[in-house]
């Protein structure tokens, strides 16, 4: 009888338990994420941090020296930020939204943008000196170089971590100004393929002329990429390594009298369109993807100089920003029109930037 | 004479050379007119660094011949003679703000806080700056270049004279029309 007076006990302590855990966090049930953009302010060395559920600039972030790199592992709770002239990488928890370290360990001249692989393990970083360095994560160290020439810049890595695509800017006499440390003047007109497990470079996907920012649809099958001296985008067929096809802007005859760039592109609508910037012309462009050649379905007028994009998780909102009006534009991809406008403080330059689906509580991942 | 004597004198001759030889040749840089002339009462710009922003029309030389849009200013850099409005032009600039580094537009920066973050807190005369990759340029030195990517500094327009109250803008450097 005791035996089953304690046993009832026993059982009503632990739906007790049970009852009072589920009460207590009502609204963040297993796997809920908050989704967040985290945005470069280069010219006051920060990341702010803006809520895309509110679209609130919620907080700001003190990191290296013209931030102008970020990268995001598949577990969403760490963010790698480049500083181009502080020459670091600083790492910061998404969760509590706090820096935990930044890494000196010789990142080169001028750190860019990098990828990460998924499983969080290593992070292409480029440098502007014409190479990527393997960090690796766990050790802390560079264990890798891989040399592109040109100046290392954009980084593409594939959904499922297999391939890296480096995407050197060829440059001109402008970027080899720079400070650099001796910049090798050459100028690859190719994105370079990386077996991201080993490192190794595995092949090259000649592109004509210099790569500029790119993207990846999300089965991996299709680079889009902004090239010099096209007002569009490259198609490029990645299992074939080769360019099968582009899409160009459609402009009026004033906007052709004036010269213009490509510059900033995302994937949309589950891998059916592609939204790409025009810089000079204020402009920013949806195309078709379905098709081939993309067929152009939208433009906007967005702020001054469009610069980057990127998608929600579920890419049904597009962010277009603007360092010289420094604004950040969400654009409703289903309804195509704008749902909200950030300014930034005048003068802070919104760069680059990367949406990121934290998770509500800590977990623990591989680093 | 000793050897170091020698190449001293080697050295001043062929600078008084290079001197004299700018001096013949005269201004360097090339120009191009512009398909008609620009015209901006002088009127607007007897203010010191209030610019006037005009559009300018070009040919770029390249087969086949491009027709060209070209964004520039107009601005008075200082007081000048008679509050500006004599006729000279000697403190007048028209440049083209577009960048030479990648074709951005240069935005031209006279709010002091704004010309103290730029120029590291050191008071300045206004500047242009690009918004995309930050070069900087000396609005008082004719759109030369400070610092940044850019490798050069802004291209200029020719201002021809002061017609019936008119700022007649002409040429732009040839090359501009190129990279624009």
């Amino acid at each position: 009888m005791k035996r089953r007076h304690f046993m009832l006990a026993l059982g009503l302590v632990w739906l007790a338990s049970t009852f009072s855990s589920t009460a207590q966090t009502p609204s963040t049930p297993p796997g809920a994420t908050q989704e967040k953009l985290y945005i470069s302010l280069e010219s006051t060395d920060t990341v702010a941090v803006v809520d895309l559920k509110s679209f609130k600039h919620v907080k700001t972030l003190k990191v290296g020296n013209h931030p102008h790199g970020q990268a995001s592992p598949a577990s969403q709770d760490k963010l790698y930020v480049a500083a181009e002239i502080g020459g670091t990488v600083t790492l910061i928890d998404t969760i509590r939204d706090e820096v935990v370290k930044t890494f000196d360990v010789g990142f080169g001249v001028e750190p860019q943008n990098g990828a990460i692989t998924p499983d969080g393990r290593f992070l292409y970083q480029p440098s502007y000196a014409g190479y990527w360095q393997v960090f690796d994560t766990q050790k802390e160290q560079i264990i890798e170089y891989i040399h592109t020439l040109g100046i290392g810049h954009n980084t593409v890595m594939a959904p499922d971590g297999r391939f890296a695509y480096l995407l050197p800017i060829a440059g001109g006499p402008g970027h080899f100004a720079r400070p650099s440390l001796g910049l090798p003047r050459t100028q690859p007109k190719e994105v370079t393929v990386v077996d991201a497990r080993a490192h190794k470079v595995v092949g090259t996907i000649p592109v004509g002329t210099g790569p500029r920012p790119g993207t990846i649809s999300p089965d991996g099958r299709r680079l889009y990429m902004n090239v010099d001296d096209l007002l569009g985008f490259l198609v490029i067929d990645t299992a074939a390594r080769k360019v099968i096809s582009k899409a160009t802007y459609t402009l009026t005859p004033d906007e052709q009298a004036v010269r213009s760039r490509s510059h900033g592109i995302a994937v949309a609508n589950n891998g059916r369109e592609v939204w790409s910037n025009d810089v000079v012309h204020n402009l920013t462009f949806a195309f078709d993807v379905t098709v081939d050649p993309p067929k152009q379905i939208a433009r906007f007028p967005v702020g001054r100089q469009p610069y980057w994009i990127m998608t929600s998780k579920d890419s049904k909102t597009v962010y277009v920003n603007c360092p010289s009006s420094d604004e950040l534009i969400a654009f409703d991809v289903d309804a195509k029109k704008e749902k909200g406008r950030i300014q930034f403080p005048k003068g802070s330059r919104p760069t680059r930037m990367l949406t990121v689906a934290a998770p509500a509580s800590p977990m623990r991942t591989s680093r | 004479m000793n050897r170091r004597v020698f190449l001293a004198a080697w050295v001043a001759l062929v600078g008084i050379g290079r001197r004299a030889w700018a001096q013949v040749a005269g201004d360097p840089i090339r120009y191009a007119p512009l398909t008609r002339p620009v015209s901006i009462p002088l009127e607007d710009v007897t203010t010191p660094w209030r610019p006037v922003a005009f559009t300018a029309e070009g040919t770029a030389p390249a087969t086949p011949r491009r027709r060209v849009l070209i964004s520039g200013v107009l601005f008075r850099r200082d007081s000048g003679t008679a509050a500006g409005t004599s006729g000279s032009i000697e403190h007048l600039s028209a440049l083209c703000v577009t960048c030479p580094h990648e074709q951005c537009q240069v935005d031209f920066v006279t709010d002091e806080s704004q010309l103290a973050r730029i120029r590291g807190g050191t008071p300045a005369q206004p500047l242009f700056e690009c918004g995309c990759h930050a070069s900087v340029f000396d609005a008082a030195a004719d759109g030369a270049r400070i610092a940044g990517e850019t490798p050069r500094g802004l291209y200029r327009f020719r201002i021809a004279g002061v017609s019936q109250g008119m700022v007649e803008i002409t040429e732009i450097e040839e090359v501009a029309l190129s990279e624009v």
